[in-house]
């Protein structure tokens, strides 16, 4: 059993036939029930992870100046008062710019202000990563390439609302696993996170033609699949190498 | 290796050197069937160990294949931790066409070898503006500030040092930023990066230095930006010392943008200038503040100066 299929019913998303098999299944097979115990785990980290790598205050107020930039302009239009000039046109183009450089996703810095946010997940500066650490990570890593993976192929072909919000999900997922990648020391997994954003940005592009959206969806499948394939691999020589250790 | 993984791994190996043998990868470009078949290959060809894939995608790089193709050679190629590897890269990065050189720029990024971060620095200076673009990119997905940092210290001309800062600004390299004081002028676009990056004390400083009014202007707009206690509070000092009734707009701007209008509610009942007064209010009015209702409720109250209509005055009002 896949763990698409233990993830579908851990959200309660199967039918009901399939639910009393997974769950017929869980109580026989004791190795799954160990893969399902895993999987669980790394969903409730995630949900203890980091939200975004930009801090909320930060966003949520280059969010609000842009919409007192368009009451300001409304202000100003309406000829309350004169004189804005030079000023009024930094104070739009700085809240513009600066809230476009969030929406797509070039603002990737750490907050040196913001609170540490160590989830379960995350390696302790002092500490490092131990051995259960890496493995919990790279199986999180796992189950995020699978899920965007997944959401890339329900992504709707049309430029309509639910089409955005869902590659807005998917890079705001981006940078909370990039941030996560950076705090287990995983800058190679960091890397090509933050360059699938430019990508998906493109995608979520009110001009992108049917071509260009299937050559990048395509591309990035693809870009997951070898990073997955990567994971798995390291993921089990690592689980390897642990076993050998242990057994010596 | 587990044992279910390494058969997995296996399978799609030889799958791979399957498609190879009978001829995927050297059929042609343009024939949907075999581009088909050639992707399929390129896919099994992610489970080869690394010996193994270097070579294979350096051939479909180097033969005549689609572009998309292609680019999947150049990802798998960044993923390959070997020399070898790291120089089909860089020389895609060189010689390549179009698209394809831009793709092998940002794999370059990924990939994130210093010695070919470094090799970006030479088709910066001698590439045109798309390519100085992907170069920048390259290092803000690698991470590389430094890089950025040298780039826009030695820009030769305002757009390209705009465009190295709006990407420091992107990776909040604040020290970076500052460093760059003396070069960036009164450049609108680096104050911007200071504010994106929450760079609060260089543009405080700007923002109490009159001796260029535009720079000043704009870094208090900036501190809007940035916001926080401590930075609202400058702006509330800046408005109250203001030499110039720009610097007073700017001042006030940078609150609207802040959101602090307890900063602005504070000017107001400070204020005897029925004036000043107005434009607070008006202020107060598009910041949706919740004082904005006593106060309008006192002015009319015949207290126009926004005092207690019960008698007596405010904190902080005016006798």
């Amino acid at each position: 059993m896949n763990d698409e299929r233990l993830l579908l019913y851990y959200y309660d998303e199967l039918d009901a036939a399939e639910r009393r098999d997974v769950a017929a299944k869980l109580g026989r097979d004791e190795v799954l029930a160990a893969r399902y115990r895993a999987l669980v785990a790394d969903l409730g980290a995630l949900r203890e992870a980091p939200a975004v790598r930009v801090p909320d205050g930060l966003a949520a107020r280059l969010h609000a100046a842009v919409d007192r930039a368009a009451t300001l302009e409304q202000g100003r239009s309406r000829g309350k008062r004169g004189g804005w000039g030079h000023g009024y046109s930094f104070f739009l183009g700085a809240a513009v710019t600066a809230a476009l450089a969030l929406a797509i996703g070039l603002a990737q810095r750490e907050d040196p202000a913001a609170p540490p946010s160590p989830g379960p997940l995350t390696a302790d500066a002092d500490s490092g990563v131990d051995a259960g650490d890496t493995a919990a990570f790279a199986r999180t890593m796992q189950v995020f390439f699978r899920d965007s993976r997944q959401d890339l192929a329900l992504l709707p072909d049309a430029g309509n609302g639910e089409r955005s919000a869902m590659i807005g999900d998917l890079i705001e997922q981006n940078r909370t696993f990039a941030r996560l990648a950076v705090r287990n020391d995983a800058d190679d997994l960091a890397r090509v996170l933050r360059a699938f954003e430019p990508i998906l940005v493109r995608l979520a592009a009110d001009d992108i033609t049917a071509e260009e959206s299937e050559a990048l969806r395509a591309k990035l499948a693809f870009e997951l699949n070898v990073m997955l394939t990567k994971l798995t691999r390291e993921a089990s020589e690592f689980a390897g190498s642990t076993k050998q250790e242990t057994s010596t | 290796m587990n044992i279910n993984v390494r058969l997995h791994m296996r399978r799609l190996f030889i799958a791979a050197l399957l498609l190879v043998t009978a001829g995927a990868l050297h059929a042609q470009a343009g024939d949907p069937d075999q581009e088909a078949l050639q992707r399929a290959a390129m896919d099994a060809l992610i489970a080869a160990p690394a010996e193994r894939a270097l070579p294979l995608a350096r051939k479909v790089l180097e033969g005549d294949y689609s572009e998309a193709l292609k680019e999947r050679a150049l990802f798998v190629l960044s993923q390959i931790d070997m020399p070898e590897a790291r120089e089909a890269l860089v020389a895609a990065a060189r010689t390549g066409e179009g698209e394809l050189r831009r793709e092998a720029v940002r794999m370059i990024g990924i990939g994130g070898d210093e010695a070919a971060l470094d090799e970006l620095k030479t088709l910066y200076a001698g590439g045109d503006a798309e390519m100085r673009e992907s170069v920048l990119e390259a290092y803000l997905i690698a991470g590389d500030e430094d890089a950025v940092y040298d780039l826009a210290a030695n820009a030769t001309s305002p757009e390209e040092f705009e465009a190295a800062v709006r990407i420091l600004g992107a990776m909040g390299a604040t020290g970076q930023l500052s460093q760059l004081r003396d070069k960036a002028g009164a450049s609108e676009e680096w104050i911007h990066a200071l504010a994106i990056s929450g760079e609060a004390e260089t543009l405080k400083e700007l923002a109490l230095d009159g001796s260029d009014p535009r720079r000043q202007l704009a870094a208090i707009q900036g501190l809007g930006i940035v916001g926080g206690d401590d930075v609202e509070q400058t702006l509330v000092d800046v408005y109250r010392n203001a030499g110039s009734d720009e610097v007073r707009e700017a001042a006030l701007q940078g609150l609207l943008i802040a959101g602090h209008d307890e900063g602005v509610v504070e000017l107001y009942r400070a204020s005897t200038d029925p004036a000043e007064k107005k434009e607070l209010l008006q202020y107060l009015v598009m910041m949706d503040s919740d004082a904005v209702w006593e106060l309008i409720d006192n002015a009319l109250g015949g207290n126009p100066l926004g005092g207690n209509p019960r008698g007596g005055n405010p904190p902080g009002e005016n006798p």
